[in-house]
């Protein structure tokens, strides 16, 4: 049996690592109340360029109280805190700027049962791949993706040697979706600057019967996050330097273009931590590690990359109040019996 | 007679008249109108006070009369304590029956088994809970897969702290030449080298050290076997 790199991670690893430098590791606390009010802490710990440029991928406003203080040497830890009344003020709150911040929602629901009440907190990072031209499900099938989400999200190992070997084969699938995904973003901006463009020496007809050669030569760089040398591929593959001045007649398109890839890399390149502490004693929840009442999650960017990833946490806690009125009805109707059967027998 | 003396003999009883008084009033009577009807009118009022006189109230005896009126007030103040006690007295009279006295045992039953049902329901749910996560980390009793790579394969591995933190977990180990790991934390730290070698554009020097890295990890991935062992159910 074989063991190999998730098919999720690799193609997210090398965007980031060959279009950005100086990471961040952002982990947010939030702290569900009694009374259904939020406490919500997010660090951002990176290099001091990295901290102090600001530009976080999660939405933080005026309102957060923040701090700034020196972890070691090299790092620096940026700290935001806020405490939302409930879960809608803090979505309002966290609201997503599209292409630079993840966007996020919370749900919180509370059931009273008298002696207890259930608390249900979900947090879902919505999918975040800024490119969405062309479904997955075109070239990796649903259960070769459930495959590899439980062994993504479940750590769950491949069974069988096949098995290893499919995914090995999806992942590769994957990375084609992937450069695909971004491939036809790029073709549809190039063509809206041939269509502005309008020169005989390069019509769209040429630009559309010439895709997939355009594909065939851009896909490795596109995998491999060489996104300056697609204009030198597109001159080469048209045979024509007017490819260059049709994105130049696109420029609105391709800064929007730039703008989504910028986004996937900044993402890619960070780690994410969440941490929920419920009240009273956590009865179900889909994260890998519980201490006390905190429930953690990490490595979840992947799969929030190709779909919508969901943590939950359900905890149960006692409402003493509860208990001691119902013990203080006991009494008194056990006292108002004997009292009353003693007035029977005079 | 004059009108005047006719009034003052009228104010005389009957038995201190003299006869001739009595028959010069009579003869009075028959010439003055206004006497006559003076003589009735006195009549009328006389008789009224009869009447009058019937009515009168008796007391029987007048000293018990302080004793009456005090039996009569506590007589009140006993009435106006009973109607106070007997609503009180009806609670505990109606708790008496043998239909509150149900309700009431309901109650008390339907209290209590809500509060043990729900901490039971807890209990359950911590337990499948913690059980769901044992499995997860493959500490479930029963059949556990655990992975051998050459030890010599895993010594050569970068020592970031995020690869130790795998390598060291409490069931991985070296043994007679071989590293034996779970298939989680190896999984794992196949994944953090995939990062180190994609992401690390500063880690390596040259290309010749990242190609280097990258031929050891696919050498572990292609190295690694699966070894069964049977775990006995801990007991506490």
């Amino acid at each position: 049996m074989k063991n190999h790199p998730n098919i999720l991670s690799v193609t997210l690893m090398m965007l980031a690592g060959l279009a950005f430098s100086g990471c961040l590791d952002v982990e947010t606390k939030t702290t569900v109340n009694r009374d259904g009010t939020l406490a919500r802490t997010i660090t951002f710990t990176g290099d001091s360029a990295r901290v102090y440029r600001g530009d976080f991928p999660l939405t933080i406003d005026s309102l957060w109280s923040t701090s700034i203080r020196k972890v070691d040497d090299k790092k620096f830890e940026y700290s935001a805190s806020r405490t939302f009344a409930d879960a809608e003020a803090l979505n309002e709150a966290i609201k997503n700027v599209p292409y630079k911040t993840l966007p996020v929602r919370v749900e919180l629901e509370e059931s009273f049962w008298w002696f207890v009440t259930d608390y249900h907190y979900k947090e879902t990072y919505k999918r975040w791949n800024p490119f969405d031209n062309v479904p997955l499900t075109d070239f990796i099938s649903p259960a070769e993706l459930e495959l590899a989400i439980r062994h993504e999200m479940e750590d769950e190992p491949y069974n069988t040697k096949g098995d290893s070997l499919a995914l090995t084969d999806a992942g590769e699938r994957f990375e084609k979706w992937d450069a695909r995904n971004i491939f036809e973003s790029y073709f549809l901006v190039v063509l809206e600057g041939v269509r502005n463009l309008n020169d005989p020496a390069l019509k769209q007809e040429t630009m559309v019967s010439r895709k997939e050669d355009l594909f065939n030569a851009m896909q490795i760089p596109l995998q491999e996050g060489k996104f300056d040398t697609l204009t030198v591929i597109l001159n080469r593959v048209l045979k024509t330097r007017i490819a260059s001045r049709a994105m130049a007649a696109n420029k609105e398109g391709f800064s929007l273009f730039d703008e989504q890839l910028d986004f996937k890399g900044a993402i890619s390149a960070n780690s994410y931590k969440v941490s929920i502490e419920m009240p009273g004693i956590i009865t179900e929840t889909n994260a890998k590690e519980i201490e006390g009442n905190t429930v953690r999650f990490d490595d979840f960017k992947q799969i929030a990359y190709i779909m919508d990833h969901e943590m939950r946490v359900a905890s149960r806690a006692i409402n003493w109040w509860a208990v001691i009125v119902t013990a203080l009805l006991i009494v008194f109707g056990a006292v108002s019996l004997v009292v009353g059967r003693r007035g029977k027998g005079r | 007679m004059t009108c005047a003396e006719s009034r003052d003999l009228m104010l005389m009883r009957k038995s201190e008249l003299t006869r001739e008084q009595e028959n010069q009033l009579r003869g009075h009577f028959k010439t003055c109108a206004d006497c006559a009807a003076y003589l009735q009118e006195n009549k009328d009022a006389m008789r009224r006070m009869e009447a009058l006189r019937a009515f009168e109230p008796v007391l029987k005896n007048a000293q018990d009369l302080t004793s009456d009126i005090l039996n009569a007030v506590e007589s009140a103040r006993r009435g106006a304590t009973q109607a106070a006690a007997s609503s009180s007295g009806r609670v505990f009279q109606i708790l008496s029956y043998r239909t509150m006295r149900i309700l009431y045992g309901t109650f008390v039953l339907g209290s209590v088994g809500l509060f043990l049902a729900q901490q039971l329901a807890v209990a359950t749910d911590v337990q499948s809970l913690e059980e769901k996560l044992a499995q997860r980390r493959g500490g479930k009793a029963g059949i556990q897969v655990m992975y051998s790579v050459p030890s010599n394969l895993v010594n050569r591995l970068p020592k970031s702290k995020q690869i130790l933190s795998y390598l060291g977990t409490a069931d991985a180990g070296e043994r007679d030449g071989l590293f034996v790991i779970d298939g989680s934390s190896l999984s794992r730290a196949v994944d953090v080298v995939g990062s180190v070698i994609f992401r690390s554009t500063d880690a390596f020097s040259d290309d010749v050290s990242r190609k280097k890295l990258e031929a050891l990890a696919e050498t572990i991935q292609r190295s690694v076997s699966a070894r069964v062992t049977i775990r006995s159910k801990e007991r506490s």
